[in-house]
């Protein structure tokens, strides 16, 4: 029997440069994006994978296409043991 | 393509990382390997000195999203320590040797560390760039310390203060300038951002230096002695003096490389010291200087986060495509800040401007927008609480548009009133400065913060985001 497969990372990444501080984000993910001021976005580059539907709304919402998603799907690159 | 085998990126930050992504998108599938200095993945920078310090988001949230599968050799935590271009091999300090066909240079700045011999070793002085020092500074600032000093009103010196009076901890800073970010843009401004820092109740510090950091006999940071004799009594301090690019490991490469950087042409390939671009070797982001076509007769090194992506897209597609029609790098340079509750952003290089106009807002409101000018023409903006205006700037400067622009917008100056932008003179001495750096030629970009113990040479540079 199948199982569900384990919960995917989500990664994002927002171009501040880019990011006019529409706050579309923050509507559609308000636990992901806040604003610290009027203007100043802060947001989580790691959200609970949880928020995947609103973080994909937030993405797709945003006037001027700042939000970058992870399409990767290789394993996140690991110092070897001797490094660390 | 007419491929090389082994694409070899020394550096894995944002421009590495961004860098990989690119060439296999440019169709490069040969061998890639990415070496890291630091252990951990690619993450980004610009929120340590403001979300991670805040205890907002701690730093094993700020790994970069990868954009896509770059099937890479990933060689983390062992820095490069040597290149020998004739053997095509980069040397790493483990010992190992990673041969490449060719190498892009992407290794980036540093912190620029107090003296040792003026108390650079005691316990509690913090710098701040990488993942490791925003760890070891968050836990500082939550133990509670009596009082922070920042040494350096720049673009990160502001944003650490900015948190430290949000965390409710005193602070002081101490900036050798008459205002903070002076050198990136002017004083014009930087008397505004003097209210900014009083208002949350900084104890700024202006037109001084640290002389010496002082311990307990535990090698505990206790207090500062100020140029004046003053001493200012704290257990943190925060170092934000500005970076040195990360070349040591090219020393003896052949390559023009020092701490300013690592020159470079106009398509990313790196020079050798008697400027002859070498075919195999290129170099992107915080550490490449470059000549802009937009700012001619100068070399320009830019530690900012978009020009990190740009110019490694930039390098990737001429390392995959080789010397055919090679793409240039020359973007507008954009960053930004976010400070005592402020967002600021930054279009073209204000440092360079020898006029300044309030275009939009007032100063007074912390909402304004600021053209700069040179020879009479728009050479850049600075926009604070306003991100929604910079794009017709931005239009605008790249247009070559006359300075002062007009703009007839609803919220500007019944007239435009040039000023002296009052950048901080190139002669202006430095004394009893310790960590007074030699002088840089004008050309350069010294540093990516406004640097307090390099300010003698304007800075064109700005930030790192």
């Amino acid at each position: 029997m199948p199982t569900d497969p384990p919960p995917e990372e989500l990664r994002l990444v927002v171009d501040l440069n880019r990011c006019q501080s529409y706050g579309q984000c923050v509507y559609a993910a308000p636990t992901v994006f806040r604003f610290h001021g009027e203007e100043a976005l802060e947001y989580d580059y790691a959200p609970d994978p949880g928020t995947r539907r609103e973080v994909e709304r937030a993405a797709a919402a945003c006037p001027v296409q700042a939000i970058l998603l992870a399409r990767a799907t290789e394993p996140a690159p690991l110092a070897p043991e001797r490094a660390r | 393509m007419i491929g090389p085998e082994r694409i070899v990126v020394a550096g894995a930050s944002l421009a590495g990382l961004r860098a990989a992504e690119a060439l296999r998108d440019e169709g490069f599938d040969g061998e890639l390997t990415l070496i890291g200095d630091e252990p951990h993945a690619p993450y980004d920078r610009p929120p340590l000195s403001k979300a991670v310090l805040s205890g907002w988001l701690p730093t094993d949230r700020t790994v970069l999203p990868r954009a896509r599968n770059i099937d890479a050799r990933w060689l983390l935590g062992s820095p490069a320590t040597g290149v020998d271009l004739a053997a095509r091999r980069v040397a790493l300090a483990d010992g190992r040797e990673v041969p490449y066909h060719r190498l892009l240079i992407a290794t980036g700045t540093r912190a620029r560390p107090w003296p040792r011999q003026q108390g650079g070793d005691l316990h509690g002085v913090h710098v701040l760039r990488s993942r490791d020092d925003a760890d070891r500074l968050r836990a500082a600032l939550a133990a509670g310390p009596g009082r922070v000093l920042v040494i350096g009103a720049g673009f990160t010196g502001g944003e650490v203060a900015s948190v430290c009076r949000d965390l409710g901890l005193d602070v002081t800073v101490t900036h050798r300038g008459g205002a903070p970010l002076a050198s990136a843009l002017g004083g014009v401004i930087g008397d505004a951002v003097t209210r900014w820092y009083r208002d949350a109740g900084v104890d700024l510090r202006l037109g001084t230096t640290v002389r010496t950091l002082e311990g307990d006999a535990h090698g505990r940071l206790r207090r500062a002695v100020l140029a004046d004799g003053t001493v200012v009594e704290a257990e943190v301090a925060v170092v934000a003096a500005g970076a040195l690019a990360n070349t040591e490991w090219l020393n003896g490469s052949g390559l023009a490389a020092d701490a300013r950087g690592v020159v470079c042409d106009a398509s990313c390939r790196a020079l050798t010291v008697d400027g002859t671009p070498v075919a195999d070797v290129f170099a992107a982001g915080d550490v490449a200087r470059w000549p802009h076509p937009l700012y001619p007769g100068q070399l320009l090194r830019l530690d900012h986060w978009d020009n990190a992506v740009a110019q490694a897209r930039t390098a990737a597609h001429n390392m995959a495509h080789g010397s055919r029609a090679p793409r240039t790098h020359d973007p507008l340079p954009a960053f930004w800040s976010n400070q005592f509750g402020v967002n600021l952003k930054c279009v073209g290089l204000p440092a360079l401007a020898d006029q300044v106009v309030l275009t939009q807002g007032s100063l007074d409101q912390r909402q304004f927008v600021a053209a700069y000018g040179r020879r009479g023409r728009l050479i850049a903006a600075v926009a604070v609480d306003s991100p929604r205006v910079l794009d017709g700037y931005a239009a605008l400067i790249e247009a070559g548009a006359p300075f002062p622009p007009v703009l007839n917008a609803t919220d500007g100056p019944g007239r435009a009133d040039p000023l002296d932008p009052a950048f901080p003179r190139p002669a202006d001495p430095a004394p009893g400065d310790p960590s007074m750096p030699p002088t840089p030629p004008a050309s350069s970009a010294p540093s990516p913060q406004p640097d307090p113990s390099a300010s003698s040479a304007p800075s064109v540079l700005a930030g790192h985001e």
